[in-house]
């Protein structure tokens, strides 16, 4: 044989053993896979409910292009299948679809506040043990039907799955009020100092449910889908609720506080919040002292920010009025930090991070501390501190009312 | 010239370290942080630290023999030129049996990698076989086509391990890393043995140290190595720790890939797909130098000629080894946690120390007949 035969029979050999090993048996072909877009786990008489939204190719495709032409094919359907455990209630899916489920591109987990009555553990495991299912996915609790929720159509956003997604980190890097929770995080916080975390709630405002295309092809819908309150989680369980305000001081404590926007008063006598500000970057640091039995807790945050709107008389071009003004935001953050405290109190429920806090300070003290925290924890006194810098005031020196009330 | 014509091929002192790296760091960095985080929580560093010192003893331990070979002759030629056929057929037989079993345990723990985290389905036959034939087809070349290959898969890989660590700035929290020194001296010692079984993965470069073509940097070359190691090692479980804190990492089965699944920005994520690609191209060599062991141990003992069929006969040889000896993911798991240590420290700590002791004697011996003379 030739050298130029031999090259060319190598090639051919090469190209052949490439051919025949690509993973064949791990091969995915796009039309025998049903894409999840949101997941939303449900308990009920002893079974697991898995609810699976999933993502109609076509109907995407179709939705993209006929905008307000007729009723356009529903980019998602959703089903239910059930079973003892997780896994087992997934695997039934192929009893009543052609497709196999594909969760790697699931967006959003929906859990309903009965299923948390379960524990969360089996949900960890599933997702920490299979490849197929991210932890990167984002939680979120509701307090009915978690199947209600995958079946809620948005507007803007074609998928609703993607659409609660984007949702939650947006409002988590905007507004700060809930976090956003990913698996791992959630796991992470389970098994930290205080095993407990929080879940931002999801809830249809509004009735009845827009899961037609014709309820759809409105411009003011009868429900949408909305973030809600904050769910708080001991030992994996559901203990209760924090309303947003208090969930607004718990974000601080926590240090989850990236953006946010605040009202506040023109002055200490005055009840009406007639000025915004923007928080634009926020820390809080805790410091734990010890004080007796108990531990006193420093929280002090730093923030700064701008001036968004304000309806006071005031000329802003005084250190003086910016003065004042920031310490009616200090004065409203360090209220609101102690609303939240009284109200994580009452949960007796470290989602604070105080466990955490103390642990890092006083090892050794923890180990005796964490056979009985909630005691401890129960005891500790917040000492908190904020201080505000507005840094800004935007385009106008002056209010618009200090001018008319002039002129 | 053929390669049967090229007694030894030469290796640059970079060259010798990049494969030393290789040596240890694929599987090291795969299983060492579970196992370490696992006994010794936020303070595993330290483990790893402490790994690296006892590895920089064994280099030091090893460099002092090779020192003894200045004339670059095969490692076991140089100990039947001293300690006699009996003694070199023993340590040839028992350093073969040790690369090959441990060859075999690195394709096991690739094919597990694999198939728990991406080929699901593909039969484990398959996914080893491929790699096996992969590594024999890059051994049977000689140690310096896998030297240069080493070069280029150490600069994408060390590229894709920083990119993949600036990724991951927002979710590292310093936090994680406190209380420093709870974990009690015990348990810091007991997450480092894993460490400093793999770190003594280095005393192939007492078979390596002839191919190099500068003898006298030995011990820089196995400083140097080891310290890079230690160093992917240390950046690995700390930044598992940044990322999950000190409690997940020690239930999680491969932390070092979960944290790159973590990176999830709009403009990139999947990051895992990459660390998986560019581990995979490490580990193949890794399995080259072990491939390199075994066929270099058993041809010297042997007086083999033709080593290109033991390449394939070993490699078929390790890959049923490694798919049959555990039955499960469980049994490779418990032989990781328990069995490989003591093995790895025998054969590349215990031997080389009783073989540079009675080197050690005999040297003494022959000076003291030539002063007698």
């Amino acid at each position: 044989m030739s050298r130029r035969a031999r090259a060319l029979m190598r090639i051919i050999l090469i190209g052949l053993v490439c051919l025949l090993t690509t993973g064949c048996w791990d091969r995915k072909e796009l039309n025998q896979i049903a894409i999840t877009s949101a997941t939303a786990i449900d308990y009920k008489d002893g079974q697991w409910i898995v609810s699976y939204q999933v993502v109609i190719p076509s109907a995407i495709s179709a939705a993209m292009t006929t905008v307000g032409g007729g009723a356009a094919k529903l980019p998602v359907i959703v089903y239910s299948t059930q079973g003892k455990t997780i896994r087992e209630a997934v695997w039934k899916s192929v009893l009543e679809s052609p497709r196999r489920l594909f969760f790697s591109h699931t967006r959003v987990l929906v859990v309903s506040a009965e299923a948390t009555q379960q524990g969360l553990t089996p949900l960890i495991d599933v997702y920490l043990r299979n490849p197929d299912s991210r932890e990167t996915v984002n939680v979120l609790i509701s307090e009915g039907e978690a199947r209600t929720i995958l079946e809620q159509l948005m507007q803007i956003q074609i998928i609703p799955g993607d659409g609660i997604q984007e949702t939650m980190v947006g409002e988590a890097k905007d507004l700060s009020i809930l976090p956003s929770i990913k698996m791992y995080d959630l796991a992470m916080e389970l098994l930290g100092s205080a095993k407990s975390a929080v879940l931002p709630e999801i809830v249809i405002s509004g009735s009845p449910g827009v899961t037609t295309a014709e309820e759809l092809n409105r411009t003011a819908l009868s429900s949408k889908l909305r973030l809600g309150r904050l769910a708080v989680l001991g030992q994996d369980k559901l203990v209760g609720w924090l309303s947003r305000q208090e969930a607004f001081g718990v974000g601080f404590m926590r240090d989850k506080v990236h953006m946010t926007s605040i009202s506040f008063a023109c002055n200490a006598s005055s009840r009406e919040e007639e000025s915004a500000f923007r928080l634009m970057q926020s820390k809080t640091r805790l410091t734990p002292h010890k004080s007796g039995n108990s531990f006193v807790m420093d929280i002090k945050v730093e923030g700064e920010g701008s001036l968004l709107e304000t309806n006071c008389p005031v000329d802003l071009n005084k250190p003086d009025v910016i003065k004042a003004m920031e310490e009616q935001l200090e004065k409203k953050i360090v209220a609101n930090i102690e609303e939240s405290w009284l109200a994580v109190k009452k949960l007796k429920t470290d989602i604070v991070g105080f466990a955490d806090r103390i642990h890092r300070k006083y090892p050794k003290e923890w180990k005796k501390l964490s056979e009985n925290w909630e005691a401890t924890f129960l005891q500790i006194e917040i000492r908190p501190e904020v201080d505000i810098t507005i840094k800004r005031t935007g385009l106008s020196t002056k209010s618009y009312k200090l001018q008319s009330e002039k002129d | 010239m053929s390669q049967e014509q090229i007694p030894y091929q030469q290796i640059s002192a970079f060259q010798a370290v990049i494969l030393l790296v290789h040596t240890i760091t694929p599987t090291a960095m795969l299983v060492i942080p579970s196992i370490a985080i696992g006994r010794a929580g936020q303070d595993a560093w330290m483990s790893i630290l402490a790994a690296w010192a006892c590895g920089m003893v064994f280099i030091l331990m090893y460099s002092r023999m090779i020192r003894d070979n200045p004339a670059g002759v095969p490692f076991l030629k140089f100990v039947e030129s001293r300690l006699g056929r009996v003694v070199t057929t023993i340590v040839g037989v028992l350093l073969a049996h040790y690369y090959l079993s441990t060859l075999s345990g690195i394709i096991r723990e690739l094919i597990e990698f694999l198939s728990d985290a991406v080929l699901l389905r593909t039969p484990m036959l398959v996914i080893g076989g491929v790699a096996v034939g992969v590594a024999v087809y890059s051994a049977i070349h000689g140690l310096e086509v896998v030297a240069r290959v080493g070069i280029v898969v150490f600069g994408f890989s060390v590229v894709l391990f920083f990119v993949h660590i600036f990724l991951l700035v927002d979710h590292l929290h310093l936090k994680y890393l406190a209380p420093i020194g709870e974990a009690s001296v015990n348990h810091i010692i007991g997450g480092s043995f894993p460490a400093i079984g793999w770190f003594s993965e280095s005393s192939l470069l007492l078979l390596m140290a002839p191919y190099v073509s500068r003898q006298a940097a030995i011990r820089t070359i196995g400083l140097w190595g080891m310290s890079l190691s230690a160093m992917f090692l240390l950046l690995t479980v700390i930044v598992a720790i940044l990322v999950f804190g000190p409690s997940l990492p020690g239930m999680m089965a491969y932390p070092t890939s979960s944290v790159a699944e973590t990176i999830d920005y709009d403009f990139v994520e999947r990051m895992d797909v990459l660390f998986i690609f560019s581990w995979m191209s490490t580990i193949y060599l890794k399995i080259c130098m072990f491939f390199f062991g075994t066929v270099h141990c058993f041809r010297t003992v042997f007086r083999v000629q033709n080593r290109k069929p033991f390449y394939i006969a070993f490699g078929v040889l390790a890959l049923l080894t490694g798919l049959y000896t555990w039955e499960s993911t469980a049994d490779l798991s418990e032989y990781q946690r328990y069995a490989i240590v003591p093995f790895k420290l025998s054969m590349n700590v215990g031997l080389p120390f009783l073989l540079l002791l009675a080197l050690w004697i005999t040297k003494k011996s022959r000076g003291r007949e030539v002063d007698k003379r």
